[in-house]
């Protein structure tokens, strides 16, 4: 089996998804958490796009990685109160 | 940027239990890694279904020329039938709508179901705090002496949850100290807050140029990737780009929810109706025919109507959110 570029480019970008994941996992503050969430989204992305899967691809960046992340920051707010004042 | 205090109980606790979890998880994690790797490299030496070599406009004029060399296994069972049954250009898009058209239509009530459920959750601690304070009023008028002091004890607890944020910076602070910062805080909120004008102009930018390739991706779902949903989603960023710009009160006055609610429904019935229209001819459920009066697929109405349905829906439902929002922030 030949090592072409969509196999090295699969490994690496399965390498980024996971190491967000990890950093989303272990983060201590919860911002960094969601930040990483959205990395991992994206990777993911990357990698449906890479499966031939464009449709996909759309929906996991959209909802993934801002949707998601939005409403996340939203709650985050919502329960730590409201931080720029401090 | 947001700086803001860690909550007590979002913060880890750090055991012997947790390392000893934390050992497990990156062994799971590992093991994953391992597994897609070696799932992902294999999938790549796969034949693909769709390599991009594929002329759609020549398919559209004759569907019969599509050659199932490159295709394997169910795929090539789906696309000979679709191609021989339906008229539709895209097999991703004909699979969405009309095999599976069903499918599509429960994704939908989950959307629904999504935003009816936000919606009692979230309106309810407004409602709730209206009644009490109703409540309290009809109680002062009745016993003023118990009143005063249920009002008193409001008032103190006021105090208490408005000085408690910055009192946990000044904790040896006096009285009169906690009082004016108090007085500051309330200050602060009273002033409209101007949004930067650098974030102000990229929303102004960005703003048509997310509802334009929005309705674009929404539009061409039938020969390309994207569909109503993908298009949905980016058309209601443009929710996202005016309170970026413009905050929350110009939110409420660009966009009117009930609209956006109705909308949804209508959308929802819509593409229902639309789908019945298969049946009523005596084909199927959600199956695609050229209506030739109009000369339309039924399926391209169809994705028009989810994509009408996403973008009143996810609208909404961050209006909502960024709503809850603003209340927060006048507490």
């Amino acid at each position: 089996m030949g090592i072409d570029l969509v196999s090295v480019l699969n490994v690496l970008v399965l390498i980024g998804a996971l190491a967000s994941a990890v950093v989303a996992v272990q983060a201590r503050r919860v911002l960094e958490s969601i930040i990483a969430l959205a990395a991992a989204g994206s990777f993911m992305a990357v990698e449906f796009l890479l499966l031939q899967a464009p449709d996909v691809a759309i929906a996991e960046a959209a909802v993934g990685a801002v949707l998601g992340t939005v409403l996340y920051v939203i709650a985050l707010r919502r329960v730590v109160g409201k931080g720029e004042n401090k | 940027m947001l700086n803001y205090q860690e909550p007590a109980f979002l913060t880890v606790e750090e055991n012997e239990q947790g390392a000893k979890g934390r050992l497990w998880g990156l062994l799971a994690l590992g093991t994953i890694l391992l597994f897609g790797i070696v799932c992902a490299v294999r999938l790549g030496a796969l034949a693909p279904t769709f390599d991009g070599a594929v002329d759609v406009a020549a398919l559209e004029q004759n569907p019969t020329a599509y050659t199932l060399d490159r295709a394997d296994g169910a795929a090539a069972v789906i696309v000979a039938k679709n191609l021989a049954e339906t008229a539709a250009k895209n097999i991703c898009f004909s699979v969405v709508f009309n095999f599976r058209g069903y499918d599509t239509m429960g994704e939908s009530f989950i959307l629904i179901a999504a935003l009816a459920g936000s919606l009692c959750i979230l309106r309810t601690p407004k409602k709730a705090a209206q009644k009490k304070a109703g409540e309290l009023t009809q109680k002062a008028q009745l016993q003023s002496a118990e009143a005063e002091n249920t009002a008193a004890a409001i008032r103190a607890q006021e105090q208490v949850a408005a000085a408690s944020a910055p009192a946990q910076e000044h904790g040896a602070a006096g009285e009169v100290s906690q009082e004016q910062i108090r007085k500051e805080a309330a200050e602060q909120t009273r002033r409209p807050r101007l949004r930067s004008i650098v974030v102000r102009c990229c929303a102004n930018l960005f703003l048509p140029l997310a509802i334009t390739f929005g309705g674009y991706v929404i539009l061409h779902g039938d020969s390309s990737p994207g569909g109503g949903f993908q298009g949905g989603v980016l058309v209601a960023s443009a929710v996202l780009l005016v309170f970026l710009g413009y905050g929350t009160k110009k939110l409420s006055t660009t966009f009117r929810m009930g609209f956006l609610h109705d909308s949804e429904t209508v959308a929802e019935l819509l593409y229902i109706a639309i789908g019945l229209i298969g049946v009523l001819v005596g084909l199927d459920f959600a199956w695609n025919f050229m209506i030739d009066t109009l000369s339309v697929e039924t399926a391209v109405l169809m994705n028009n109507a989810v994509g009408y349905h996403v973008m009143t829906g996810i609208g909404c439902l961050l209006i909502m959110m960024l709503g809850m929002l603003s209340t927060s922030e006048e507490e």
